[in-house]
């Protein structure tokens, strides 16, 4: 019963299908995309995670295109563009809202996804590549959000990237000449919203479209995981349609959500940025840095001799650093077997950044 | 699943086309008190002003989304289904695909 490409080029019409086949390996593509299978387990509900970050990229690109037909990249443009995208637009605040929302459940979603690939030790091989480039895409989508926050130049938007910008300050030799880049000057000012835009609209998609180009082809080619001995429910289902069909559904629900939160949350816009205007209180960057942030404002200014600051940013390499080559480290999971070590501190870690970023909106 | 396919292309071609025009259903829905006034980026709420449509018209408009695309799910669902049964039919490692 299950149709392949072939079949239903078929059914739409005998020449297309024929000048098609005539010109493509269609053949060659069925076979690769019937090749995937998925698991059916009681941990198959974590396979939707990949598809739905996927699916909240897409509603990113298409509402962002629209979106750049009426910004406006400049220290002057920038907040009145977004306020007429609001305000005058016909349905401009609703792609606007849809498009902040989206990249919060698009954040959401990746890290569940990272967070659920790590417990069920799929980087195992022979997927390493997978969570190697997985691993890159989640920098490249904080980079979004980084970028993009900044964009409506509102007060928040802009005391929250001066400090996000400051970060890296401290890395040590490369700290200030890559403040210096990404800012266009000493301090944010009307260099920083082109560089940021740039990346935000050019730099980043294309490197996250080719990077997910790669991680696609990859599970696509491997089919997905089986979880560590864990009993399986009999026989694995075709990626091709039958899981697609229930990432659809998954989709149409997150969708609903996704309407739900930006029809009756709409996204505000703070009041234009001024940079002369003193920082005000209680400003946070977004949730997803909470965990970076707050723990630096817990640090001692010295640690170890050197720079809390310094000290942060040391850490987080290197454990950035691990966590990237994690699949080669990791020897019990090449063996099947469950790594206790790993699981629990990885465990510490994600109940650590849980619990920081409440006790920061406490 | 000829209905299906039919209902997908007809409803991506009025959304289309409601959204190029701004849809009758969307614009003829009366204004509550034409728009409610929502300054965010609290605490800074000083001058300037964006304004959303009012909490009706919002509503009306997440119905006008939400509907299609609830029944459009409910549609893959019997999709899924039918292509499930399929899968449990067959024979243990005979081909799926026929
Ligand atoms: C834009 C970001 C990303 C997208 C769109 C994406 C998409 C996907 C999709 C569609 C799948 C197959 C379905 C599934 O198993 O969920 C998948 C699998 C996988 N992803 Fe990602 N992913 C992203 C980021 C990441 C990150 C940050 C990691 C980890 C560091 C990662 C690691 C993996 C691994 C190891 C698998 C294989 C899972 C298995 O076979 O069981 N991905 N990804």
């Amino acid at each position: 019963m299950r149709q392949n490409l072939i079949h239903r080029l078929s059914r739409l019409s005998p020449s297309i299908r024929t000048w098609l086949t005539d010109r493509l390996p269609v053949e060659t593509i069925d076979n690769h995309l019937k090749n995937k299978m998925v698991p059916r387990h009681r941990h198959t509900l974590w396979y939707y995670l990949g598809g739905l970050t996927a699916f909240f990229l897409m509603v990113q690109i298409l509402t962002g295109v629209l979106l750049m037909l009426y910004y406006k990249p400049t220290i002057d443009g920038a907040h009145q563009s977004v306020a007429y995208i609001i305000n005058e637009v016909p349905f401009g605040w609703l792609i606007r809202s849809v498009h902040s929302w989206a990249a919060n459940l698009m954040i959401a979603a990746l890290l569940l996804h990272m967070v659920s690939v790590f417990y069920l030790q799929a980087y195992r091989p022979p997927r390493e590549l997978m969570w190697m480039s997985g691993f890159i895409l989640l920098f490249l989508i904080l980079g979004f959000g980084f970028t993009g926050y900044l964009l409506p130049w509102d007060d928040v938007a802009f005391y929250a990237t001066q400090i996000g910008t400051e970060v890296p300050k401290s890395i040590p030799f490369i700290g200030p000449t890559l403040v210096g880049l990404l800012r266009g000057g000493e301090d944010i000012g009307e260099a920083t919203i082109p560089r940021m835009y740039t990346l935000h609209v050019f730099v980043l998609p294309i490197a996250t479209l080719f990077l997910i180009g790669v991680h696609l082809f990859l599970n696509q080619y491997y089919g997905s995981s089986k979880p560590i001995k864990t009993p399986l429910k009999g026989e694995d289902i075709p990626f091709y349609p039958n899981f697609l069909l229930r990432d659809f559904r998954i989709w149409g629900f997150a969708f609903i959500l996704l309407l739900c939160l930006s029809i009756l949350m709409p996204w505000g816009l703070g009041e234009e940025a001024d940079l002369l205007r003193p920082a005000p209180e209680g400003v946070k960057p977004e949730w997803y840095f909470i965990p970076m942030y707050q723990t630096l404002s817990i640090l001692p200014s010295q640690i170890l001799m050197i720079d809390g600051e310094t000290f942060l940013n040391i850490v987080l390499m290197i454990g950035g650093l691990i966590v990237f080559l994690l699949p080669f480290l990791d020897r019990k999971a090449k063996n099947e077997e469950r790594n206790k070590f790993i699981l629990i501190t990885g465990t510490i870690i994600i109940v650590y950044c849980i619990g920081i970023t409440i006790s920061a909106y406490m | 699943m000829h209905a299906l396919r039919m209902f997908i292309i007809l409803m991506i071609l009025s959304s289309f086309s409601s959204l190029q025009t701004g849809s009758h259903t969307i614009d003829s829905v009366p204004y509550e008190s034409n728009v409610v006034v929502i300054s965010a980026g609290e605490p800074f709420n000083n001058e300037t002003k964006i304004e959303f449509p009012s909490f009706s018209y919002r509503v009306t408009l997440l119905l006008y989304f939400v509907i299609p695309v609830l029944i459009l799910v409910f549609f893959i669902m019997i999709k899924i289904r039918q292509l499930d049964h399929t899968v449990n039919d067959d024979p243990p490692n005979s081909g799926l695909s026929s």
